[in-house]
């Protein structure tokens, strides 16, 4: 990551106490590595940054992987990361918990002011977050940076190896030499990416007439299958791959559905699963 | 575990290409911004930070400085002993480290446990490395 970060603030407390952090801003040439991802493919000539410190180098400062950040209600995105290695939409400055990566490398002699003020205000925001614990904890990778490694299976000696454990070899096998055929195919199918021994799309959900693996109301169709015999063996196989709960009956899994939707969420780095927000 | 498998390939795969596009970045930054002072608060904020990180480098004394302008209590450590019991009694842990010119990936990392949720910041490759270790969204691969 470089000196910045991009775009405009969030409308967000960290930006505005104790502190009101007054970016400058400029424009920078949109790095070529964000049109790797479908996000990034369409973005203009420049992008709107702002100055974050003054170390002068384009590297040495870190982003932490976008992809399923804020797919867990225990984490956001503070800032984005203008970096020329990376994917486009990774963290600069982010929340995990009880944890605040601040990505940048310089000491405070070297921030803008700018910086400082969010750096202060960051040590203020987490404060916060004290005896908060991770509700997940990363196992898999977001599923649109799945698109971006597909987009990758040709540019690397022995994929086969490399990939192994990332995509299904017969998967591998038969787009071998045409990587942007895969990245369009998990690009086209993102709402049904999932992860049995590599990353593959659902095709029993989409059979099913399903059409994401994420949302709440998905969740509730899963359990719908149940109550029909012809239909019940694919709810059972979909609730045993999304969920990490177990009923005998589609009545007690529509009696948990109920209780618990409004704290239901899907993550996809907590291993592509259902879950449900602890009790404080 | 079938995940965790999943996870290390992935990221090897990912660590192996991306790391090409790193070494191929080319310096597109601009010239340096500059912007007024952001204000001193009207009193220091009644707050006891634990800096960890490098003791008695540079970079240790610059955050330091910097901290107790803002702090009412500003105290140091090594991020190489700090544990799960190292920040009992601050509001906020931060850890970093200075290089001072050594591989960044053999930065002290701290055996912190899963059962750690103290208020904490972490800064910059050390602090991405740590969350790596700990499994959080803000790690760094």
């Amino acid at each position: 990551m470089s000196d910045a970060a991009q775009f405009e603030p969030l409308n967000h407390e960290v930006f505005q106490k104790p502190f009101p952090v007054q970016p400058a801003f400029q424009m920078w040439p949109t790095p070529e590595n964000y049109r790797r991802s479908p996000a990034g493919k369409d973005l203009p000539p420049k992008i709107k940054v702002w100055r974050v410190q003054n170390s002068g180098k384009d590297y040495g400062s870190v982003v932490s992987i976008g992809a399923g950040y804020d797919d867990s209600p225990d984490a956001e995105v503070l800032a984005q990361g203008y970096n020329t290695g990376k994917q486009f939409g990774d963290v600069g400055v982010g929340r995990h918990a009880s944890f605040l990566q601040w990505g940048y490398s310089s000491p405070p002699s070297q921030m803008t002011a700018a910086g400082r003020a969010l750096f202060l205000n960051c040590i203020c925001y987490i404060r916060k977050f004290d005896g908060v614990a991770p509700l997940v904890h990363c196992l898999l990778s977001g599923r649109s940076y799945v698109v971006t490694l597909a987009s990758f299976i040709d540019g690397i000696k022995d994929p086969a190896k490399t990939f192994a454990g990332t995509f299904p070899p017969e998967l591998l096998g038969q787009y071998l030499g045409k990587h942007d055929a895969l990245a369009k195919y998990f690009q086209d199918n993102l709402e049904l990416v999932y992860y049995d021994k590599g990353y593959r799309v659902d095709d029993d959900l989409k059979s099913a007439g399903i059409p994401s693996n994420r949302t709440v109301a998905a969740l509730g169709q899963m359990i719908a299958l149940l109550k029909d015999a012809r239909t019940a063996p694919k709810g059972r196989l979909l609730l045993r791959r999304y969920t990490l709960a177990g009923f005998a009956t589609p009545e007690q899994w529509q009696a948990w559905f109920d209780a618990n939707q409004d704290i239901i969420y899907f993550s996809d780095v907590g291993g592509y699963k259902f879950r449900i927000v602890p009790a404080k | 575990m079938v995940f965790d498998k999943g996870r290390f390939e992935l990221r090897g795969a990912a660590k192996a290409l991306l790391g090409l596009a790193a070494l191929a970045a080319a310096a597109i930054c601009g010239a340096v911004g500059t912007a007024a002072e952001e204000p001193a608060p009207p009193a220091k904020i009644t707050m006891r930070i634990l800096y960890a990180g490098h003791p008695g480098s540079a970079r240790e004394k610059d955050f330091v400085k910097f901290l107790g302008k803002y702090f009412t209590q500003v105290q140091t450590g090594d991020l190489a002993t700090f544990s799960d019991k190292s920040a009992d009694g601050f509001d906020v842990a931060i850890l970093d480290y200075d290089s001072d010119g050594m591989d960044v990936f053999k930065f002290p990392r701290p055996k912190l446990s899963q059962n750690y949720a103290h208020a904490t910041v972490t800064v910059g490759v050390a602090g991405g490395l740590i969350g790596s270790q700990l499994r959080l969204k803000t790690g760094y691969e």
